[in-house]
């Protein structure tokens, strides 16, 4: 799982069968950098590209999020499904120390 | 699998319920030396493992599936072990040919570890080590 921050959202008009009607989140994903600021969403987007994540808990433009990619993001459902990249939390807090080296 | 470093925590009500109870620490995937290598990876965690310890982190979802009991659940990453010492070649002691004579030499980086301070002098065994935990060599 990795952590983002929500920066928008996707609507699709055609869809597979499966997935109608479902929420999609563009999600910038944090750096190393990114994680001390908790809560908060960062000033600048992160180097990484972003990615379009299925939520199903929720999550709003301005949140913090964990989302799970890969094989594992369509574990929840049925029948197989063409996705690859999950919501799986909405973060309240991070606690975070990191060790300068 | 992957040798990271705990760097915190994730505190979250609203998440997958497969997820209910389970610690989620943002370990920092770090180098043989301890710098830091990629972007910090949230695992469920069910060692114990505490801040700044070294662990391995595993990816493998079907594992991580059985380990919270939800055959429906999305967990990939878990911590699989807390790292006591890790143990690495230097690059240049490596042999340059293949069939080039003679084992490279190690270098033990662990930190505060006398028990691995005296393997690195040369000395003891396992037997004498439990001799001088009883009572110091002779």
């Amino acid at each position: 799982m990795r952590l983002g921050a929500v920066i928008g959202r996707v609507t699709l008009g055609k869809t597979v069968p499966g997935i109608e009607g479902a929420r999609w989140l563009v999600v910038s994903p944090f750096t190393r950098e990114h994680y001390q600021r908790g809560r908060q969403t960062p000033a600048g987007l992160s180097g990484d590209p972003s990615v379009v994540v299925y939520d199903d808990l929720g999550g709003g433009v301005g949140q913090t999020i964990g989302f799970i990619e890969g094989r594992e993001a369509s574990e929840p459902f049925d029948q197989p499904t063409p996705i690859d990249a999950i919501c799986a939390v909405l973060v309240d807090e991070v606690s975070y120390h990191p060790l300068s080296i | 699998m992957l040798l990271a470093r705990v760097e915190g925590h994730v505190i979250a009500t609203r998440k997958h319920p497969s997820f209910a109870g389970w610690r989620l620490l943002v370990c920092q995937p770090i180098n043989n030396a301890g710098v830091a290598q990629a972007s910090p990876i949230v695992a469920i965690d069910s060692l114990g493992a505490g801040l700044r310890q070294r662990v391995i982190i595993s990816s493998d979802g079907a594992a991580a599936r059985i380990a919270v009991g939800d055959r429906k659940s999305p967990a990939r990453w878990m911590t699989i072990g807390i790292v006591d010492e890790t143990e690495a070649v230097q690059a240049k002691n490596l042999p340059r040919e293949r069939g080039e004579i003679g084992a490279p030499s190690s270098t033990r980086l662990s930190r505060k570890n006398p028990a691995a301070s005296r393997l690195q002098a040369g000395a003891p065994t396992s037997l004498s080590r439990a001799e001088s935990k009883s009572g110091g060599p002779a």
